[in-house]
């Protein structure tokens, strides 16, 4: 497994001629999307395009190709593979296909708080959208933040779709810390950032605790994650990246043990926490 | 092109539609009102998920009272079905 071969299918993307924008997505559909058909449960390649492209991949325009053309001399995918024989070795991780595309670029929130670069992260496959300006540390940063999740998830005892909140936020909480941990505070959310324990108090007690076993086909679990409507932008991240910091100052791991404690492991700092307020 | 989109919305009022925006948003829903800027959906329920974790950054279409920037969309896609 490892690499895909993503540059391949992007020459194809890029080979076709598209008149319209509606025929540019077609052309990602079939060149890029029908390939990862047989990487997802019952999911139709327009499925698979509309979730990527809300995730960070590029969004198709009829004048694309020599974008994508530019993309593809970076050798993002050489990149890619180092670091994947690299952590796949020093976190002990799972042999899984990875996809590398470009980012969407006309996004002004992904560039202004992710560094232009997404992911997505199965237990069972890795995307990366990355930017045609990033630079091999951006590149590492996304990869970092993703892999660990697969690293996590290889070992979760439960099936996908049971997955809780309080899952989610200790699995981002740690691919934040490990981020920052590894290429500085430049890198990772940059949403994120270090919270006084009565603001950690009030969110864990209003917002977190209430629902920390809601899964993640609940509406509230996206809702905390990402935040809007009223709760702060990115909260699920924020509260484990704070918890994560809060639990290494206590204590001390290597990410390559940090990422396979269990969920009660972090849970104990909450009330130290709350004595410091 | 947002001259173009602006007669396909107008032809289109009462017809579900998937837009999708530059900045990698989904909208999908019933166009209801189409202004010489703007296209105002109802929304349609049912957003397929396909779960994984990713950075934070999530492409959720706006609703009914924000409207959607004709200026800002890649591409429409009409549909006889509510499948979605």
């Amino acid at each position: 497994m490892g690499l895909k071969p993503t540059n391949q299918w992007l020459k194809a993307y890029t080979q076709l001629e598209a008149t319209s924008n509606a025929e540019a997505f077609r052309k990602q559909q079939n060149k890029i999307c029908e390939p990862l058909m047989g990487f997802f449960q019952n999911a139709e390649a327009d499925i698979i395009q509309d979730y990527l492209i809300q995730n960070g991949l590029f969004v198709p325009v009829k004048n694309d190709p020599p974008y994508i053309q530019a993309w593809l001399k970076k050798r993002f995918l050489t990149i890619t593979e180092k670091l994947y024989q690299k952590f796949r070795q020093k976190w002990n991780g799972p042999d899984i296909p990875i996809f590398v595309l470009p980012s969407n670029e006309r996004s002004l929130e992904l560039s202004k708080w992710y560094g232009g670069n997404a992911g997505l992260c199965y237990p069972d496959k890795l995307f990366l959208f990355i930017n045609s300006n990033a630079t091999a540390k951006q590149v590492a940063a996304v990869f970092v933040h993703e892999y660990s999740h697969a690293c996590r998830l290889k070992h979760f005892p439960k099936e996908e779709q049971e997955y809780q909140l309080l899952d989610a936020i200790i699995l981002e909480g740690i691919a934040e810390y490990a981020v920052r941990k590894l290429l500085g505070n430049a890198y990772g959310n940059q949403r994120l950032e270090i919270i006084p324990p009565e603001t950690f108090c009030s969110y864990w007690e209003d917002l977190i605790s209430p629902h920390l076993s809601i899964t993640r086909n609940d509406a509230i679990h996206d809702h905390i994650m990402y935040g809007g409507r009223g709760i702060p932008k990115n909260l699920g991240y924020l509260i484990g990246y704070n918890l994560i910091k809060q639990f290494i100052k206590r204590n001390t791991y290597p990410i390559s043990k940090l990422l396979y404690l269990p969920n009660a492991t972090f849970l104990d700092v909450i009330n130290d926490i709350r004595g410091h307020e | 092109m947002s001259r173009h989109h602006y007669d396909l919305c107008c032809r289109n009022i009462g017809r579900p539609a998937k837009i999708v925006t530059h900045d990698g948003q989904v909208h999908r829903g019933i166009i209801r009102r189409v202004s010489p800027s703007r296209v105002f959906l109802e929304p349609i329920g049912g957003r397929r998920n396909l779960g994984g974790y990713g950075i934070g950054f999530f492409g959720y279409g706006a609703g009914l009272g924000i409207g959607i920037a004709l200026g800002a969309i890649a591409t429409i896609a009409f549909s006889p079905f509510f499948f979605w």
